[in-house]
């Protein structure tokens, strides 16, 4: 029984990207930068940043699925990829939760020291 | 590494490219892209610290960050944007024209890329320059000429400059400093592709590298997707 | 005839191997072979432990009397700064994964090399450029902001050259470790032989696994730290300098991000050499296999979710405390769950009383101490009082001086036959062992004692009262001094004059002790096909020269 991991390369060929996909991807991304600054026009508070970032995720997730080819390779890949976002939200999340809760302390602080 | 071309006909030949612990190509390629991909995995721990410290300065110093992103000009930012991307799909497509044995087409797609990543470069030189011929720094050398100022939007040009501004431009030129950085390293690779496409090391039988840097450069693609944003557009 | 051969291995009757395939500097500092960089590792991680041993010996001289006296205060604080950065960047870190680990890795895949063997070199030279530029730090005057580097104090103008040399030290350091973690967890998807799925690696291999994740996760956030500091000290970006807008706890949340799996990149890999040698040496199949894998990939997931205990008494709001102490108080788990499998692996199994399983015994009562003092700091209410006290102090030195580097001489014993060709001499290697653990002992727990009397650490001084405790201490640190020597002498003495070592010396069952001792250039002239990693069945004892035989196949 031979272990599908030992050494042999993919049974199948190796997927090339249509023409089609290559362009249909590019021109969606582009279509997304154009909302994306037509959005930012539109003053909608708080919620403009939450847009933005969900629209670049979303052109992040077109790059890697069809650019990277992900939607076409092997499982784990998405795993490894998947798995660095995760650990980067946990840093960015954990971090702004953190310093927005010990921030008014340091406001209070700097105030008395400008009225020395 | 002057070895012989490879010929494009895509069976498992023996190929002066196969390194000795590889039983075939086909393992040695799929091996690289996982180590590829590991490799990126850890590029996007390290720009999270930045985007962390984005986040950080943002939160406590959201009027500060509106004030800023009037500095920055958006149709230079959204130019870059559609610059990246543009050259995201040559890569794209450069690795499509190896696995097609297609070399013309590799070796016009490839260039297109370097030449692209160029005009970003440019671009970022342009904005750059503009910046600092006019006192806009970084940190406490963060002090904008009367010039700079007037150039503003009336309603901008009304309020008083933030003491902070020092530290917005060092998150913003240390993000895309690092970035520019990548940029360059990028087209660093892709001369070194060129070189060797030109030579006729790549084919559908062997086309690792082209990958490999196309993944990378991908990579330096979605960074500046999400920096687009959020420096030039959300104040 | 599969698996079996009472043949020697190809190399063996030619007198060629590793290392003398290729002559000349160059043919080492520039090898492509996994061996020859791994002892290239082993040469500079040795010196490392040197040199951060001997500051150690300093400070704990100077520490002999309250008043110090040895050297000045300045001087002792920059001793205990290179102290700490030496030994973790340069010694616990890349010790066994870089050293050990690069050599056997490969040989246990029954592979020729790693995935990436330029990549390999390339992580060699990065590592050695950042030892070059810790020793550079120490020339151009040294830095004294403990290995800890926390701004505002460390990138004050003041701090000199120092501080720049130091991160960009760390930078390089950290890039390899990166770099490795990719190659070690390729190499483990894509080069085992066959019949040898997931479940039937050595344990080994699944510690350097879970080590690669973390290498590869939490590295790069030290990485733009360090670069983050280098900038904001030349150029006063105002990012972690508060008087210059920053904001100095970010600089701690991202260190720690980092610093605290890093712990678990020196945990893992000796707790994988652990399980290698415990099984070997009770001549019994380790117990709970799966549960000892899974539980190395919870250590390293787990991991990251609390760095956030360094941080009890920084300023970090309250709502990050609680999470942190609770989530501190999980990793404990796998651990304890690793540690209950080695022990019942040992239960009824034939022990075999050698070096390496020495250094293993002791791990097991040094790694538990150090594991629930761990506890005691991972509780919010007990930390506070212990903060910045020598109970912090000796609970660290217990699982990284303690647990990995008894585990790294564990392992250094048990493969030294197969990358030496020779023995080392056991009897010095017993006396190495003693000395080592009651050394260790006699120097750490009067700092538990110290500690929880309120002793602070990183002072020059201390109160009269704790004097007892710290000349014991400082006893017990040239004791183990002594040991250590011993350890080497037993090493190097068996390089010179010690038994040649027969292929398989121990009786394993992995597939590195297939391959000729020391190996050929190229590991296995066919690719082995692989039995279970601890399958002793049929595994025989010929003699001391020819070593353990597999007599029939399976």
């Amino acid at each position: 029984m031979t272990d599908p991991h030992a050494q042999t390369g993919p049974a199948h060929g190796p997927h090339v990207l249509s023409p089609r996909t290559l362009l249909g991807t590019a021109g969606v991304l582009l279509g997304l930068t154009a909302v994306t600054v037509l959005v930012s026009r539109i003053h909608l508070g708080e919620a403009n940043v939450v847009v933005a970032l969900a629209i670049a995720a979303l052109k992040a997730t077109l790059v890697a699925l069809f650019f990277m080819h992900l939607k076409y390779e092997h499982r784990f890949l998405r795993v490894v990829l998947i798995a660095s976002v995760v650990f980067a939200v946990l840093l960015v999340a954990f971090v702004l939760f953190d310093t927005t809760q010990y921030q008014g302390s340091v406001r209070e602080h700097e105030a008395r020291a400008r009225t020395r | 590494m002057s070895a012989p071309a490879v010929r494009a006909t895509g069976s498992a030949e023996p190929t002066p490219f196969l390194q000795p612990h590889f039983e075939n190509l086909g393992a040695q390629q799929e091996a690289s892209k996982l180590g590829l991909w590991l490799f990126l995995a850890s590029e996007v721990l390290f720009f999270t610290g930045l985007f962390t410290a984005y986040g950080v300065y943002r939160a406590n110093h959201q009027d500060l960050f509106g004030y800023a992103q009037h500095f920055l000009d958006w149709r230079m930012g959204a130019l870059n944007t559609a610059v990246l991307v543009s050259s995201s799909l040559s890569a794209a497509w450069s690795v499509r024209a190896a696995q097609l044995g297609d070399r013309r087409t590799l070796l016009r797609t490839l260039a297109l890329t370097l030449l692209l990543a160029g005009v970003f470069m440019v671009v970022k030189y342009f904005e750059y320059s503009h910046k600092l011929a006019h006192g806009v720094g970084w940190g406490a050398a963060c002090q904008p000429d009367a010039e700079f100022l007037a150039s503003l939007p009336e309603a901008v040009r009304a309020l008083p400059v933030p003491d902070r501004l020092g530290t917005f431009f060092a998150i913003y030129y240390m993000m895309t400093g690092l970035h520019g950085i990548h940029v360059l390293v990028g087209m660093g690779l892709y001369v070194w592709l060129l070189r060797r496409a030109s030579r006729g090391d790549f084919g559908p039988g062997y086309y690792g590298p082209v990958d490999a840097v196309a993944l990378y450069w991908h990579l330096v693609d979605i960074i500046w997707i999400f920096l687009f944003p959020l420096f030039y557009l959300i104040g | 005839m599969t698996g079996a051969s009472t043949a020697a291995p190809a190399g063996a009757e030619h007198g060629e191997s590793y290392l003398t395939h290729g002559r000349g500097v160059a043919s080492w500092l520039l090898s492509l072979d996994h061996k020859r960089i791994g002892v290239m590792y082993l040469v500079i991680v040795s010196a490392s432990l040197f040199l951060g041993g001997v500051f150690a010996l300093l400070l704990r001289l100077h520490l002999w009397n309250p008043a110090g006296g040895l050297v000045s205060n300045d001087a002792y604080n920059k001793l205990f700064t290179l102290h700490g950065a030496v030994m973790i960047f340069l010694f616990v870190i890349p010790g066994i994964p870089a050293a050990l680990g690069n050599f056997v890795l490969p040989l246990q895949l029954g592979a020729k090399d790693v995935a990436f063997p330029r990549v390999n070199l390339l992580s060699f030279w990065l590592y050695a450029s950042g030892a070059v530029l810790f020793v550079v730090t120490l020339v151009v005057g040294g830095i004294d902001t403990g290995w800890t580097l926390y701004p505002p104090y460390s990138l004050e103008e003041a701090r000199g050259l120092g501080i720049l040399l130091a991160l960009s030290a760390v930078f390089l350091a950290g890039f390899s470790s990166i770099l490795t973690g990719v190659n070690f967890i390729a190499s483990i998807h894509r080069l085992r032989p066959p019949g040898m799925g997931w479940f039937e690696l050595p344990l080994f291999l699944w510690a350097l696994y879970a080590t690669g994740v973390i290498q590869i996760i939490a590295t790069p956030v030290l990485g733009i730290t360090a670069a983050m500091g280098f900038m904001d000290r030349i150029f006063h970006l105002g990012l972690f300098m508060p008087e210059y807008g920053g904001d100095p706890v970010l600089f701690q949340h991202f260190f720690w991000f980092y610093s605290h799996p890093a712990v678990y990149i020196m945990i893992l890999p000796a707790m994988g050499v652990v399980s290698e040698v415990v099984s070997v040496f009770s001549r019994k199949p380790i117990f709970g296999y799966r549960f000892i894998a899974m539980s190395s990939i919870a250590i390293a997931v787990i991991g990251f979710l609390v760095w956030g205990h360094h941080m009890f008494v920084s300023g970090q709001s309250k709502w990050m405390n609680l999470a942190f102490s609770f989530l501190t108080m999980l990793v404990a788990i796998p651990s304890a769950i690793k540690m209950f499998n080695w022990l019942a692996t040992m239960y009824k199994g034939a022990i075999v009383l050698r070096t390496p399983m020495l250094y293993v015994l002791a791990f097991f009562g040094v790694f538990a101490v150090g594991g629930l003092t761990g506890l005691f700091l991972g509780a919010l209410a007990t930390d506070i009082p212990l903060h910045d006290t020598y109970f912090v102090v000796a609970h660290f030195h217990f699982v990284m001086v303690g647990a990995v580097m008894m585990a790294f001489l564990a392992g250094l014993h048990y493969w030294w036959p197969k990358m030496t060709g020779r023995m080392y001499h056991e009897r010095l290697g017993v006396v190495s062992a003693v000395l080592v653990f009651v050394g260790f002992n006699v120097t750490f727990v009067p700092q538990f004692l110290a500690g929880v009397a309120g002793m602070p650490r990183r002072y020059a001084t201390y109160a009269p009262a704790f004097t007892l405790d710290n000349r014991i201490s400082t006893v017990g640190a040239f004791i183990l001094g002594l040991g250590l020597v011993v350890a080497l002498w037993s090493l190097l003495g068996g390089l010179r004059s010690g038994r040649r070592a027969p292929a398989n010396p121990w009786g394993a069952a992995s597939l590195e002790w297939q391959a000729a001792s020391p190996p050929s250039h190229h590991n296995f002239e066919e690719t082995p096909r692989a039995g279970g990693p601890y399958d002793f069945t049929g595994l025989r004892r010929v003699s001391d020269e020819a070593g353990w035989v597999r007599t029939e196949a399976a």
